[in-house]
């Protein structure tokens, strides 16, 4: 606590006012250069973002190449185009998905005593007569199970991510073999793996819907038990009229894989178990019934799939009728020695043509498959079928910019020699053939090459921006920067016009093929942003300059901290070159961290100059700190890799909701008092603190009870007396209301500057008689409680404005987590303060790795599958365009937006009011460019190495969601601390407190 | 007496800190005791290898406990040395030293203070739901490894070892000191340790804790030798 004297004598008053006067513009003036120099900063930072941006979008751009889902539905017509095959093979038919089904496990090997050959015999003995045949069926990479059934049912190739698909990224919108079912007022009975729920909801047959959790691999037996119960009942010839297409999706086989790899003995019984229901199945089939078992991939030597080898991707395709025989070529094409290297294969996205054409659908119309040709009943049969199948995909083909015209013009030979019937069958179907696997290698070559031109542009942008934002936060002396920022603006947009210039002349002269005007532009101006950042430092400084600055900083400014955060940088840089890091992320993280508080506890604990009581102060934060970090560790989701080494703990369960309340009144509590420590807890604080947080974390704890409640079996069994509706219209409004206060009320009324600090009056003490003899009459004093950190204790409550709505959209353990990253944060800052490492490059380093801690343990990890949609929901009924989406903003960079606003408080916490704001905000910038630059270097690393491992077997599972998460950091990360931080938190406290005591 | 103070001595403990910062006097350099001659632990990389020879990555908490002899008396046997080697080189320490009972104590005292290594070894981020047998044997062998050593070199007294943290260039100091740069780097190596743990090539020196215990073994020879060079 820190106390200023107001000498309120009235003996020279008018001295005083002149005085007063004179200080008043003074200090207007100050301002006035305070705020020039604010904006500055801003604008500089704004050009920087724009370059990173810049940077991620063209690296984007050549590595996600999107496919363009066209959303035409085919259908039957009288004319030319007419795809359907009339009358139908097959009524009815029954699709068995086995999980992972590799072709070894269902062929015989002689010679094998491993637990998965020779154990599912049923599907190569049915395939001995005409009545059955057994293929061995190619997956497309990646093979993962929902991409797989994408690729079976619309016949196209699924890339990363397709345009065009909706929010929730799952529910299929293209034209697929099940919509054309449901279309034709076909019945479609499901039971199994969720993920067909996920994709088909809109298709299957309500009353005949059963989905299973498939997420659960450590679960072995629930899902298949489930499917066999409904699928024999079903089966009964008195329900079969009840649906026309029947699919089970058996996750058994897949889940023993993943658990305990194929070698294992439970994998013997679940594929005695697979025949035995494939055995009944056969038993009950009736005669217009289609029986056709597949699996969706295969699995590698250690159980698992996702990548292109070829474990992964060969796969079994079974087709059995009772009354209908197939179409079979000569026994030499069914060789199944050597684990059935040289056995027929055909393509999964085939199966799609030939269901299509056996039920008497439409082919869907994106469909590149060829019709696969056994299932007809003989060449002519086949023959129409291939040409049907040519006039779809030629109908595709038309519709689609930017394909060869070569092909189409194969095309209209084929059809040519169809109509003119000059050549025999098998000639017609051989062409037929060609064209479609020319064409569909052209798909493939358009949908699944990486553009390196455009990578490596991105990269380049991204790596001048790094050197130039590194030498900007850590090299020029912050005082120097704060003078620069209209060099750098003034030649930044003159550089930034000169680029966009000269980038269109080249556009419209040389009209190079790769780069449009858009992208000629915007390299353009990146690259005049970067030259115009460059021109100032080269201009005041040298090459030499700079280099002789780094090395003082390794000789002068280099202590062990500065130490452990060059290592924390590296490592963390470093962890991309392998995929086992990535998907460690989580735990590498965290035991930075807690390296970093068991130094803290270690550096204090040998500080010998600290009083006793700052000793034991300092001590006890560094202990919360590193206990608070470990017990957040112990907080996590796994990731599919992770398995079987991780036990996922972010569940929702009644203690973590009896923990949410308990932790809205713990919480404010341990605010208070850290504040204080800091005697700051006054007037603003206590309205905020105690009374505001206090009510909006109750509400959030009564939220997600309602939550709990309605979904509660034990809540729902038992005659409840709210209804729900009722819940429903309460949690929306709790959630409206919440998000009201704290994004739009709370943070209008902090602009208007609330401060938490109180003058005390009390009797001068006369102490120091010799200088209170000149004053005549009792003076009073009076002391500014809460002085010493009025920046701090006024900023942390535009941190809790925040901090309570991101609590909101988290999900309990989510909100527990960010509870204690609030204890961090202010432990962490006492500790800076006692430490005085405030100005090391390690403190905004810290938080950083703070904010991907919390990331991880409020439930998400780098995958796509981790986002959690549902919160998308807690505000809106349906998407709607702001809402909806910032929920999920919030939930997802939620730990990322708290640090990013906090990284202020390393300069402001227990900051008096200083007469100098310039320097205050130069430190702010130097801290929140660290931040900028940390994130940049973990960001252009995990471009690298994605860009490098672009042909790696775990590409699309591990590297390019790490990429996407990192380019979404950077741009999420730049915009929030350019937007709030700067320009909204810091630029308001510094002005606001200068305003008041400025001297 | 001995135990009082040994407790303190371990200062990479939170709660050790009670150290009386009224004792500033400038020469804490003299209070470090120094080697007379280079004692390096290579007996540590013939104990890694016993321990593989005896199965460690089938039966790993059987061996850790098996071997735990073989620590005792090694380490007994290296506090002997360190006693020989001080007691050249500083004259009057000899007469008041205890040399048996110096060693038997800091043997002990290794054993002790593998319970608090133990809870920083959890804080750190070891299992905590599993493997616990594993852990503790992990810090009863690091415990035998960095503090053992220490615990002879300044004979149980904590202000000498806190005097080291006090001097001008600690870096110079630590690495000037036989046992103080075996014991840092033993540290260091443990840190690395977990590196390995990772990586997806399914090798049974991955298991926990394999790789740490290993990076503490040869981080404290890799430390010695360094000194020695320094």
């Amino acid at each position: 606590m820190e106390s200023v004297d107001i000498d309120t004598s009235a003996t020279n008053r008018r001295a005083i006012k002149q005085q007063q006067f004179q200080q008043q513009s003074r200090s207007k003036i100050r301002q006035q250069k305070l705020k020039v120099t604010f904006i500055g900063y801003l604008v500089v930072l704004v050009f920087l973002a724009l370059v990173q941006f810049i940077g991620v979008g063209f690296f984007t751009k050549g590595f996600l190449l999107s496919r363009n889902v066209l959303p035409n539905v085919s259908e039957c017509t009288t004319n030319d185009f007419n795809t359907c095959m009339a009358p139908a093979r097959f009524d009815k038919a029954i699709l068995l998905v086995i999980d992972a089904l590799r072709f070894d496990f269902a062929i015989p090997i002689a010679d094998s005593n491993e637990y998965y050959h020779n154990n599912f015999p049923i599907l190569h003995q049915l395939a001995q007569d005409d009545h059955g045949v057994l293929l061995k069926f190619i997956a497309d990479p990646p093979t993962t199970t929902l991409q797989r059934l994408k690729g079976l049912t619309t016949g196209s190739l699924p890339t990363f991510i397709d345009a065009g698909s909706n929010f929730d990224g799952d529910a299929i919108d293209e034209d697929n073999w099940l919509l054309q079912l449901h279309k034709n007022n076909k019945s479609i009975a499901f039971m199994g793996d969720d993920t067909w729920y996920a994709l088909f909801n809109h298709y299957i047959n309500p009353a005949l819907n059963f989905p299973y959790d498939s997420l659960n691999v450590w679960d072995l037996h629930t899902v298949d038990n489930g499917v066999i119960e409904h699928l024999y009942p079903l089966l009964h010839k008195d329900n079969s009229s009840q649906w026309d297409l029947l699919v089970g999706h058996f996750l058994g086989v897949d889940h023993v894989g993943h658990r305990y790899g194929p070698r294992h003995f439970s994998m013997k019984e679940k594929l005695n178990q697979m025949n035995e229901v494939i055995a009944n199945v056969v038993k009950s089939l009736d005669d217009k019934t289609l029986l056709v078992v597949i699996g969706d991939h295969g699995m590698d030597s250690t159980g698992n799939h996702g990548g292109d080898s070829p474990d992964e991707l060969e796969s079994t395709l079974f087709m059995y009728a009772k009354n209908n025989k197939f179409f079979k070529k000569d026994s030499s094409h069914y060789n199944t020695t050597e684990q059935g290297k040289h056995y027929r294969a055909v393509n999964q996205i085939d199966l799609v043509s030939t269901m299509s054409l056996l039920l008497g659908l439409p082919i869907p119309f994106n469909n590149l498959g060829f019709p696969i040709d056994e299932a007809f009943e003989n060449q002519m049969e086949l023959s129409v079928a291939s040409y049907k199948t040519l006039q779809q995909i030629q109908g595709f083909r038309n519709s689609t910019p930017n394909l060869s015209p070569e092909i189409n013009k194969q095309y209209h030979q084929i059809i040519s020699n169809y109509t003119n019937n000059s050549h025999d069958l098998y000639t017609l179907v051989d062409s037929a053939k060609t064209y479609q696997s020319r064409s569909l290698e052209e798909c493939k070559g358009l949908w699944a090459t990486f553009d390196l031109k455009m990578i490596g542009v991105g990269i380049t942008i991204l790596l001048l921006a790094l050197t130039f934002i590194l030498t900007y936060a850590r090299s020029i002396p912050a005082v120097r920067v704060s003078t620069m920022s209209f060099e750098f603006i003034g030649s930044v947009i003159a550089m930034s016009l000169l680029g966009l210039v000269l980038s269109l002349s080249v556009s419209l002269v040389l009209k190079p093929a790769d780069f449009n005007l858009k992208k000629c532009l915007a390299l353009g101006a990146s690259l005049g942003i970067i030259v115009g950042f460059w021109a100032p430092i080269m201009d005041r400084f040298s090459i030499n300059w700079l280099v002789h600055q780094l090395i003082d900083f390794f000789v002068y400014n280099f202590n062990s901290w500065s130490f452990l955060g060059l290592v924390y940088v590296v490592a963390h840089c470093l962890i991309f070159a392998s995929n086992s890091y990535v998907v460690w992320e989580d735990k590498m993280v965290s035991f930075f961290l807690m390296t970093f508080g068991v130094a803290c506890i270690f550096n204090i604990a040998i500080n010998f100059e600290l009083p006793r009581s700052q000793k034991i102060l300092g001590l006890s934060h560094a202990i919360t700190f590193t206990s608070l970090t470990r017990l957040v560790s112990t907080i996590n989701l796994c990731r599919e890799e992770q398995r079987p080494y991780c036990q996922a703990t972010f569940t929702t369960s009644w203690w973590s909701i009896v923990l949410l309340h308990l932790c809205s009144y713990l919480l404010p509590t341990i605010i208070k008092s850290f504040y204080k420590l800091s005697d700051s807890y006054h007037s603003a604080a206590p309205l905020w603190v105690g009374t505001g947080l206090k009510f909006l974390m109750f509400m959030n704890a009564v939220y997600w009870t309602l939550e709990y409640v309605s979904n509660s079996e034990y809540f729902l069994s038992t005659s409840f007396v709210l209804s729900s509706p009722l819940i429903k219209s309460l949690k929306l409004a709790i959630a409206r209301i919440v998000l009201f206060i704290t994004l739009v009320l709370a943070n209008f009324s902090w602009s208007k500057g609330p401060l938490c600090v109180k003058l005390e009056l009390s009797d001068a003490v006369q102490e120091d008689s010799a200088e209170s003899e000149d004053s005549d009459g009792p003076s009073k004093t009076a002391t500014i409680l809460g002085y010493g950190n009025v920046y701090g204790s006024s900023y942390f409550l535009l941190v809790l404005n925040f901090t309570v709505a991101i609590m909101l959209v988290s999900k309990p353990l989510g909100a527990i987590s960010i509870n204690m990253l609030i204890v961090q944060i202010l432990s962490l800052l006492e500790l800076y303060h006692i430490m005085d490492i405030r100005r090391n490059l390690i403190s905004p380093l810290i938080f950083g790795l703070l904010g991907y801690q919390h990331f991880f343990s409020t439930g998400h990890q780098a995958t796509l599958a981790a986002i959690q949609w549902d919160v998308g929901f807690m505000t809106t009924e349906t998407i709607t365009f702001p809402f909806t989406h910032l929920n999920i903003v919030l939930n997802t960079f939620g730990p990322f937006l708290i640090i990013c606003l906090s990284v202020p408080l390393i300069t402001l916490w227990r900051l008096a009011p200083s007469s100098k704001p310039i320097t205050i905000l130069s430190q702010i910038v130097t801290n929140v460019t660290t931040l900028i630059t940390y994130q940049l270097f973990t960001g252009v690393s995990s471009l690298i190495f994605a860009a490098h491992f672009r042909r790696h077997l775990m590409v699309w599972k591990i590297f390019a969601p790490r990429f996407m998460l990192s380019g979404l950091l950077i741009i999420t990360i730049n915009i929030f601390v350019i937007v709030v931080t700067l320009w909204f938190g810091t630029g308001r406290v510094v002005t606001q407190v200068n305003r008041i005591f400025g001297k | 007496m001995a135990k009082k103070t040994s407790r303190k001595s371990v200062s990479f403990q939170p709660n050790e800190s009670e150290v009386n910062s009224d004792a500033d006097a400038p020469e804490y350099k003299t209070k470090v005791p120094t080697l007379a001659y280079p004692i390096i632990p290579v007996q540590n990389l013939f104990l890694v290898w016993d321990l593989f020879r005896r199965g460690l990555t089938e039966h790993i908490a059987e061996t850790l406990l098996n071997s735990l002899p073989t620590v005792a008396v090694l380490s007994a046997a290296q506090g002997y040395l360190i006693t020989l080697a001080s007691a050249n080189s500083g004259k009057k320490s000899k007469k008041q030293t205890n040399v048996p009972l110096l060693i038997v104590g800091s043997v002990f005292m290794s054993f002790v203070l593998s319970v608090p290594l133990f809870g920083a070894i959890l804080l750190f981020g070891a299992p905590l739901a599993s493997h616990l047998t594993e852990t503790f044997l992990l810090a009863v062998h690091l415990s035998f490894l960095i503090f053992n050593p220490l615990l002879v070199l300044f004979k149980f007294d904590l202000d000498a070892f806190v005097s080291v943290f006090k001097a001008e260039r600690i870096y110079r100091l630590i690495f000037g000191n036989y046992i103080l740069a075996s014991s840092l780097v033993a540290v260091a190596g443990v840190w690395i340790g977990v590196i390995p743990i990772p990586l997806d090539w399914d090798r049974p020196w991955q298991q926990w804790p394999i790789t740490l215990l290993v990076g503490g073994y040869v981080g404290s020879v890799v430390g010695g030798a360094l000194s020695v060079l320094f």
